[in-house]
């Protein structure tokens, strides 16, 4: 595993590339000989000045073996004007002496720049284990740097390609900043030309309206059973007509009711109001209705948390069992932060195939029950409108439960913390 | 039942006068009934009221709000302006079938007591009459 990762990294191996100094050839020939096994490749100099021509125009060495006794130009006084060119500074210098050199010489060497020494008679080995530490470390520097190569270039590119995704990011933003405004024109617009067509349309319906029962009143006394149902008929499309206009105007009123100001409101009062409106309803039914509120209050505009318990509260009695006694169980606790409304009953039920329809405009799924089909369809704008969700589970003739998570911006807490906060 | 002098019904919807005329006939009204089909109109006949014939200056309007030419609201405005409106002070019922908002808080703002959604019935028609006019 870890040799693949350097091959690949090392996928050009480097060229090791040795300048040797020496002014006598039998020297540079019998340290070739010894080293030449190695593959490595050698440029020789016999002196510091040929060796400083060749350093002119190849700077790629990986080492140099200088001999330090040469005419002319000694290898000190070489290597010290080696390492004036900055670009030679990393090519290491070993030297090779005849003498035994002493402390004197070698602090001179070190000063020069050298960082090894070899003494002549050469010892082989001793040459093969200095040269390759050498060499090994010059493949190791190498190795780091062409690592450190690839890495930038893959940071580059990776900042590149950042870059590109933040751009093309802040165009889809805008993008999608514009279709939303544009959304928001057309439902605007949409809800505008609803609730004016609904309202054109009362106008005539109510004359209709008139008109027939004027015209039934004329003719009352002269007509058969069957006339009498034919009005019976136009009577009954007309209220569904009506009732169609009504509910059109309540859809866009979600709406524009939207805007309407949130406010600290007690489910228990909100309840007791709805029942009080439904008297007839509950006592006509017998219903039995039984409240546990966990979480007393939330913050919500007071007409849309009517509409949503009215509804569903509506709903349970209107879809019941005709076989057993109401049973309506409002409950409201916390999940998390979340505010959770539960209104459990014991009716109908509904199939689940007609599950997926409920929250549908227009669906109403028992024929037997009087209504539009609307109710659920605004509870369920309402909710969402507001950052909540509504489910529903049911089984047929066992009941319907609504769940409502309001989300935790309905908290009432968090609207003190608030508060608290903008003073 | 009070006896009113004449009554003005300024309506452009052929089918909601027919209904107007009935049910005011229907609860026994028998004043004589002028239409005007826009507040233009309206405003003419009752200048005409003005000049020649005070004595027979209708003391009920129903009026209409979405009509053409000069809606009910105008006409409200250049009404003012008419000075047998302030000596008659004639009972004014808007009735229309506009459920806006706006269009009920503006008629308030013109100190309109009555404000019928149509289509318009009997029962609302004698409630009026009886509170208005006792």
């Amino acid at each position: 595993m870890e040799k693949s990762t350097h091959d690949s990294v090392l996928s050009i191996k480097p060229l090791i590339k040795i300048l040797l100094v020496d002014d006598r050839e039998d020297n540079l020939i019998s340290i070739e000989a010894v080293l030449e096994n190695n593959g490595f490749n050698f440029v020789k100099a016999r002196s510091g000045r040929q060796a400083l021509k060749i350093l002119l125009t190849e700077q790629d060495f990986s080492l140099i073996l200088m001999d330090v006794q040469m005419p002319d130009m000694n290898g000190f006084e070489t290597a010290s004007m080696i390492y004036e060119r900055e670009k030679l500074r990393h090519i290491p210098i070993i030297f090779i002496t005849a003498f035994d050199f002493g402390e004197d010489t070698i602090h001179k060497g070190y000063q020069a720049g050298a960082v090894d020494y070899i003494s002549k008679p050469i010892n082989p080995i001793l040459l093969k284990a200095k040269v390759s530490v050498f060499v090994e470390l010059y493949k190791k520097n190498h190795q780091l740097m062409a690592q450190e190569q690839k890495l930038i270039a893959i940071n580059n590119e990776l900042e590149e390609r950042v870059k590109h995704r933040t751009e093309e990011l802040t165009r889809k933003n805008a993008e999608l900043e514009t279709k939303n405004r544009e959304l928001k024109k057309i439902n605007s617009d949409l809800d505008n030309f609803v609730y004016a067509a609904s309202h054109d349309l009362k106008g005539p319906m109510a004359n209709l309206e008139g008109l027939i029962s004027i015209l039934f009143r004329k003719v009352s006394d002269k007509i058969d059973a069957s006339d009498i149902q034919l009005f019976e008929l136009i009577n009954h499309s007309v209220a569904k007509f009506n009732r169609t206009i009504k509910d059109l105007t309540e859809i866009t009123k979600v709406q524009k009711d939207l805007e309407e100001e949130r406010e600290q409101v007690f489910f228990k009062q909100i309840v007791s109001d709805i029942k009080s409106d439904i008297t007839h309803m509950i006592e006509e039914s017998d219903a039995q209705i039984e409240e546990d509120y966990q979480v007393q209050e939330l913050v919500y505009a007071k007409k849309n948390i009517r509409s949503i318990l009215y509804n569903l509260l509506t709903n349970a009695i209107k879809y019941r069992n005709p076989k057993q006694r109401v049973r309506i169980q409002i409950r409201t606790y916390r999940d998390g932060d979340d505010i959770v409304l539960r209104v459990a009953d014991n009716g109908l039920g509904i199939h689940p195939d007609q599950i997926p329809k409920l929250f549908g405009m227009f669906k109403r799924l028992h024929t037997h029950v009087e209504g539009s089909g609307i109710g659920l369809y605004i509870v369920k704008r309402i909710i969402e409108n507001n950052q909540g969700s509504i489910k529903v589970e049911s089984l047929p003739n066992q009941g319907t439960t609504f769940t409502v998570n309001f989300g935790a911006n309905s908290n009432v807490v968090d609207e003190k913390i608030q508060q608290h906060f903008a003073h | 039942m009070k006896k009113f002098n004449s009554i003005l019904l300024i309506d452009d919807d052929k089918a909601s006068n027919y209904l107007a005329k009935v049910i005011i006939s229907d609860i026994g009204v028998t004043a004589p009934l002028h239409v005007s089909t826009n507040g233009k109109e309206a405003l003419d006949l009752l200048q005409d009221y003005c000049d020649r014939n005070q004595a027979d200056f209708p003391d009920l309007i129903l009026l209409d709000i979405n009509m053409p030419v000069m809606d009910g609201f105008e006409f409200l405005e250049k009404s003012k302006e008419l000075s047998c409106m302030h000596t008659h002070q004639p009972l004014i019922i808007i009735l229309t079938s506009s459920q806006y908002h706006s269009d009920i808080e503006r008629a308030k703002s013109f100190n309109i007591h009555y404000y019928i959604s149509k289509p318009l019935t009997e029962e609302q028609l004698r409630e009026i009459f009886e509170v208005s006019l006792s």
